[in-house]
């Protein structure tokens, strides 16, 4: 299994073909969006995005063992019902869970529609309220396990909301900067934070509660579990410490300890099959790609043809990318985030540098596929490039949530750390981290350059014919005949001996 | 007519591409067609010289191609002489901090796949031209390789006169000693007497000693 430019053509043309009209308008209503959007019936939000993040659940997730690694998949999968209920219970804030990715929740409050004081509040509030659901009700409940403690980010403005097109769960999607700056902005362990666009919108009294850490970068400061009662009171929120308290308790007796179970995997995981009773610890690669620039791109679309235009270059980008990851190299692909996806390798099973060149080759197709077919089906996507971030470490797989409206997740260190490399990566590069890097083949590892500003080992123009060049200098370097095969336009040199070629001793070279 | 039949056997060599009717050049030509169809014969009658010119594209499985300008020069010894092979438009570079002899280019973008000495090339061989080819289309694969990491892929000898003592100590069975004394003698900085003393230190005579293999390698490097 691996990339072809030929087949890569032929099934972007393909999904380009049927894909259909698309259609963006601004959203002027309220709707449920994730029975409302689709691939090609988008709408322009007007809304606050809030990430919230947990960020000792990786640590905890690739270091915990027996029954402790259970007691972390438990809290987890606690934590995001808990938190998923109060996002999207009408009587509490009555928001949308766009996902979780991993241990980091992604909320929308798009209603009232353009009321940009109330979004932004509960933006805020729902940032307040869930510092106090950590500190003051999960990590009590949670005593053997380390305290935990939250960070996040919010923004406000336009998004353009789609979905993908699998049936059954859904995925939601959205595009533009709010969705990106929200999580960019995210902070130290503890810290809250929100955009100037939010500061600015927010009613008098929370403003009050917010300082700026940097330019157009606030932070929520200290409230009294008092204040947070009146908050919620002031803006309809109903949620108390006690409610969470008690729904945290049912859910510990729906799904006690003894009933959390995890397995190693033999062969690939059906991550349809996951749940609270049923999760994998692998060792495995975690790969992100990011189409960089795309934030810029859809924010310039100003007409709704250059909306339609982009639209139409995101969903070719994600389908191609999903089919490299799923069908080119058999991983994993997990998520997609905005216009990022999240890609898992965990096999062979324990083989660390097996499981790492796989990511590595994949990486190769993706870039491959951008440069030399999208942008030729595309050629609207010439300013684009994919900047993509792997490690490898113990995670945790699994998949959380009601049926219908499940994430997902991979949790652990090499999450986290992948997902930061591709952070620091500029379009068209690929970046290993150092523990990654130190797993690769003698022979890829030149590909790869340090950068210790970023503490990455970073390689650009990484196609899969250099991939391929990578394995064939082994041939080169002991000594091995290779085999040369003409065609009308093309030659091809290839490893070992092949039947319609001629096989080649390599010269020992030399230069005047 | 005396002078007329002198001036007759004295008279300019026809080049190689002329010679018995152009028989080498025609079967030269069918070999090319046959397995390079992309490379193309120009003759400069004025220069007498012959090139073989035209686009080499590197293939990989996965069907990004690479295109690389090649151009091949005909000496006028040809097929005595191997033909020398050019980076037409010099695509490949030195890679930054290094020197354009590392990739085994000269800086008019002559490639050298190897030590003379050491050449396959076999003037009576018809396939001949194809396996020199071959060899430039691995050459090629080699410099891909190279432009992705700086490696030199594979073997190589150092370059210039280094090189040349490299092979030397090769061919002395990886004797250093041995090779720092005769290597002046094989390669022209010094000259022993057949009857002197052997310079390897064996207080023989040289004629009975090492002067049959300073002789063979001086052979083996002057007949390129």
């Amino acid at each position: 299994m691996s990339w072809n430019l030929q087949k890569s053509l032929e099934r972007i043309q393909k999904h380009l073909a049927d894909l259909g009209e698309i259609q963006v308008e601004k959203l002027v209503k309220d709707a449920d969006l994730s029975a409302l959007l689709t691939p090609t019936n988008c709408r322009q939000v007007y809304g606050a995005h809030v990430y919230v993040d947990v960020p000792n659940f990786s640590e905890l997730a690739s270091h915990a063992e027996g029954e402790d690694f259970r007691r972390v998949i438990q809290a987890i999968h606690l934590y995001h019902r808990e938190v998923a209920r109060i996002v999207e219970g009408p009587e509490i804030f009555d928001g949308v869970r766009i996902h979780f990715q991993g241990p980091k929740l992604h909320a929308l409050f798009f209603r009232p529609i353009d009321s940009s004081e109330d979004l932004a509040g509960k933006a805020v509030l729902l940032q307040i309220v869930l510092r106090q659901f950590v500190d003051r009700v999960f990590n009590p409940a949670f005593p053997l396990l380390p305290g935990l403690t939250i960070s996040g980010g919010a923004d406000l403005g336009n998004a353009i909301g789609t979905k993908n097109g699998l049936a059954g769960d859904r995925e939601l999607l959205f595009l533009g900067a709010p969705a990106n700056y929200a999580a960019k902005i995210i902070g130290a362990p503890g810290e809250m934070r929100l955009t100037g666009a939010i500061f600015s919108a927010l009613p008098r009294r929370l403003r009050k509660l917010c300082s700026p850490v940097s330019e157009g970068v606030y932070q929520i400061g200290a409230t009294t579990s008092a204040e947070i009662v009146e908050l919620c009171e002031e803006m309809s929120v109903g949620w108390n410490s006690n409610d969470s308290s008690e729904r945290l308790e049912e859910d510990k007796r729906l799904f006690p300890l003894k009933s959390v179970e995890y397995s190693e995997a033999d062969s690939a995981i059906d991550l349809d099959s996951l749940s609270v009773t049923n999760n994998k610890r692998v060792c495995a690669a975690s790969l992100f790609a990011d189409v960089s620039g795309f934030t810029k791109y859809v924010d310039a679309a100003q007409t709704d043809e250059d909306k339609k235009r982009a639209l139409k270059v995101f969903h070719a980008i994600r389908k191609e990318m999903a089919h490299v990851v799923k069908h080119d190299f058999s991983g994993l692909r997990v998520q997609y985030q905005g216009d990022r996806i999240q890609a898992l390798f965990h096999l062979p099973k324990n083989e660390d540098a097996a499981i790492l060149k796989k990511a590595v080759e994949t990486a190769a197709g993706l870039q491959s596929s951008m440069e030399y077919a999208l942008k030729q089906c595309l050629p609207e996507a010439e300013p684009l490039g994919l900047a993509i971030g792997i490690d490898l470490d113990v995670t945790l797989v699994s998949k959380i949530g009601a049926r219908g409206q499940r994430d997902r997740i991979c949790i652990g260190n090499g999450v986290e750390s992948a997902a930061r490399a591709q952070e620091k990566s500029a379009g068209g590069e690929v970046s290993l981290t150092t523990r990654a890097y130190q797993l690769l083949d003698e022979h890829f590892q030149p590909q790869f350059n340090l950068d210790e500003k970023r503490n990455l080992y970073v390689a650009s123009k990484f196609y899969s014919d250099r991939f391929e060049r990578a394995a064939k200098a082994a041939a080169y370097g002991a000594s091995a005949a290779v085999t040369v095969r003409t065609a009308s336009k093309t030659a091809t040199v290839v490893r070992g001996g092949e039947a319609g070629g001629r096989q080649v001793v390599p010269s020992k070279s030399w230069s005047r | 007519m005396a002078a007329r039949w002198f001036h007759q056997k004295a008279g300019p060599v026809r080049p190689w591409y002329q010679r018995d009717s152009g028989v080498r050049l025609t079967a030269d030509k069918a070999l090319v067609a046959e397995h390079f169809p992309t490379l193309a014969f120009r003759i400069d009658d004025k220069a007498q010289v012959v090139y073989l010119e035209g686009p080499l594209s590197i293939d990989s499985n996965c069907g990004i191609d690479t295109s690389i300008e090649t151009r091949l020069v005909f000496p006028r010894t040809y097929p005595q002489s191997e033909p020398s092979a050019y980076d037409a438009v010099r695509r490949f570079k030195p890679y930054p901090g290094k020197d354009i002899k590392d990739r085994h280019l000269s800086s008019s973008g002559l490639c050298c796949f190897w030590l003379p000495p050491l050449s396959p090339w076999s003037p009576l061989d018809p396939n001949a031209l194809r396996d020199f080819i071959d060899q430039l289309i691995v050459f090629w694969d080699r410099q891909l390789i190279y432009d992705d990491n700086g490696k030199w892929p594979g073997p190589a000898f150092d370059h210039d006169e280094k090189g040349y003592r490299q092979f030397i100590q090769e061919e002395l069975n990886d004797d250093a000693g041995l090779t720092n004394a005769l290597a002046p003698l094989v390669l022209g900085g010094l000259s022993v007497g057949r009857n002197e003393d052997c310079p390897c230190g064996s207080r023989r005579k040289f004629k009975k000693c090492h002067l049959r293999n300073v002789e063979d390698l001086r052979w083996r490097i002057a007949r390129r």
